[in-house]
């Protein structure tokens, strides 16, 4: 099911690392549907379908494939409050995050607001470069208005760029 | 006391009130803070996604930073305190992830050795400044004042982490209580502001920061005091875009950052705080102080 066509060798060694966690930790930790997690989720109060305890079971029944492709695995908050309330230990939160980095592997779609992000670390060390900000009055104001000293971000950006690079090309 | 001062990408580009509060109340109470050269992203919101390993790396990297200054993070954001605080624990836990973090740190001459600790700013201002001292600092007790607090998800959860807050969270309710305002309970006091959903459903988003937001409305309290940046910015900006807001100035609910909060208290000016910054409707709060 992931074997999309562009995927390379290093992207296949990571999803491989990845759903051997995965499928470990439920192996490990018998989920028994009790739906504490999904009554907790604040999220589940609020979008209709959203639901911890039925990603929990795809999962543990091998079902990943669709549930990879399902808006639902970006919709939780990351409030980790299923897993504080899991009988069993389970934390759904965290499968929710590594169900995320296998969709992005896969080259399935996700939002695209975490582009911008990881654009915005490459250019300057931070999610974005430090903006004009709009008051009640609706006048900018800007750092230097503010007397805030200057962002003081990564200085090489090529350097911590390269390092980067290196780490994304190991497969890492 | 001396810390290495990391406000995260958010108060740096966007958020200047919680920049600005945070320098100007702690710089009064006395804690140092130094500028972290160098510093990055710490990769929870952005190469999480795309490199787990990367994401380590960029936290290990800020903490490695702060152990060459010989000095202790201190964070404003929740998120990066737990980015800290989980990746420190996988650190120190996976030496196979510790051996990748530190060749790449090598490439730029740092190292990680796990000297440097990290503070939350309300771990700082209520473990280590302490309660007294701050209640000392109040020039303009806030005799009156009933408000909701919004500690956010990551000042106690998760547990196995042993979070600032965790798991009953009352230090912000006490660190209020210390300006002489009340706090009380509301209900989905505990409940996420739903700001990470932003980036997938704005909507949605708004939708789960506006059953907050119509609790504390219809608790009658006086605002909403919160110590994240990201609850701030999604509570107080995105409140035109929900439903408790909806056409009615009158019911929109008063946001107030806990540096802004305890400025007016130690009577800093307004502006100082970045109280201009703020879109809800805070001038009532700041006439009455
Ligand atoms: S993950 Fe935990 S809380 Fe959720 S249904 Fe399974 S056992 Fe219950
Ligand atoms: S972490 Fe996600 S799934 Fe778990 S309770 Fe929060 S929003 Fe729901």
């Amino acid at each position: 099911m992931l074997l999309v066509p562009e995927i390379n060798e290093v992207e296949v060694r990571f999803i491989s690392k990845m759903l051997s966690r995965l499928v470990g930790e439920m192996n490990a930790e018998v989920c028994d549907q009790c739906g504490k997690c999904s009554s907790a989720c604040p999220v589940s109060k609020e979008i209709e379908g959203f639901n911890p305890r039925q990603m929990i079971a795809k999962v543990s029944m091998g079902r990943l494939d669709g549930l990879l492709k399902e808006d639902a695995i970006w919709t939780c908050t990351t409030c980790l409050k299923c897993r504080e309330r899991c009988p069993e230990d389970i934390s759904p939160y965290d499968v929710i995050l590594i169900l995320r980095n296998l969709a992005y592997r896969a080259g399935y779609s996700y939002p695209a607001g975490y582009d911008d992000f990881i654009k915005g670390v490459k250019e300057s060390g931070f999610i974005s470069r430090p903006q004009a900000v709009r008051g009640r009055g609706g006048v900018k104001v800007s750092r230097a208005d503010l007397g805030l000293p200057e962002v003081s971000g990564p200085g090489d950006m090529a350097k911590f760029d390269g390092v980067i690079e290196g780490i994304i090309r190991a497969g890492k | 006391m001396m810390y290495a001062f990391y406000p995260g990408c958010l108060s740096q580009t966007e958020m200047f009130s919680c920049l600005a509060s945070a320098r100007e109340v702690l710089n009064r109470l006395g804690v140092g803070l130094q500028t972290m050269d160098g510093s990055s992203c710490c990769g929870y919101q952005s190469y999480r996604l795309s490199s787990p390993v990367t994401w380590k790396y960029l936290t290990a990297r800020n903490l490695a930073l702060a152990a060459r200054m010989g000095h202790d993070i201190l964070t404003n954001c929740n998120d990066c305190y737990l980015s800290f605080r989980k990746v420190g624990k996988e650190l120190a836990d996976d030496p196979h992830l510790k051996g990748i973090v530190d060749d790449a740190l090598r490439l730029e001459g740092l190292e990680y050795n796990a000297k440097a600790g990290v503070c939350h700013i309300a771990e700082v201002l209520h473990d280590r400044i302490g309660l007294k001292r701050i209640t000392e600092a109040v020039v303009k007790p806030l005799k009156g004042f009933r408000f909701a607090t919004q500690p956010g998800c990551h000042m106690f959860r998760p547990e196995e982490l042993a979070m600032p807050d965790g798991p009953e969270p009352r230090k912000l309710d006490e660190l209020v209580e210390a300006l002489g305002a009340e706090t009380s309970d509301y209900p989905h006091r505990l409940d996420c502001c739903g700001s990470p959903m932003q980036a997938s459903d704005e909507e949605a988003s708004l939708r789960v920061a506006d059953r907050k937001l119509r609790s504390v409305r219809d608790g009658g309290f006086d605002g909403i005091v919160t110590i994240c940046p990201h609850c701030f910015r999604t509570l107080d900006a995105g409140q035109g875009g929900t439903g408790a807001a909806s056409g009615d100035e009158g019911k929109r609910v008063p946001v107030i950052h806990y540096t802004q909060l305890l400025g007016l208290a130690m009577g800093f000016s307004p502006a100082r705080l970045g109280l201009q910054f703020n879109m809800s409707p805070v001038g009532g709060i700041i006439d009455r102080v």
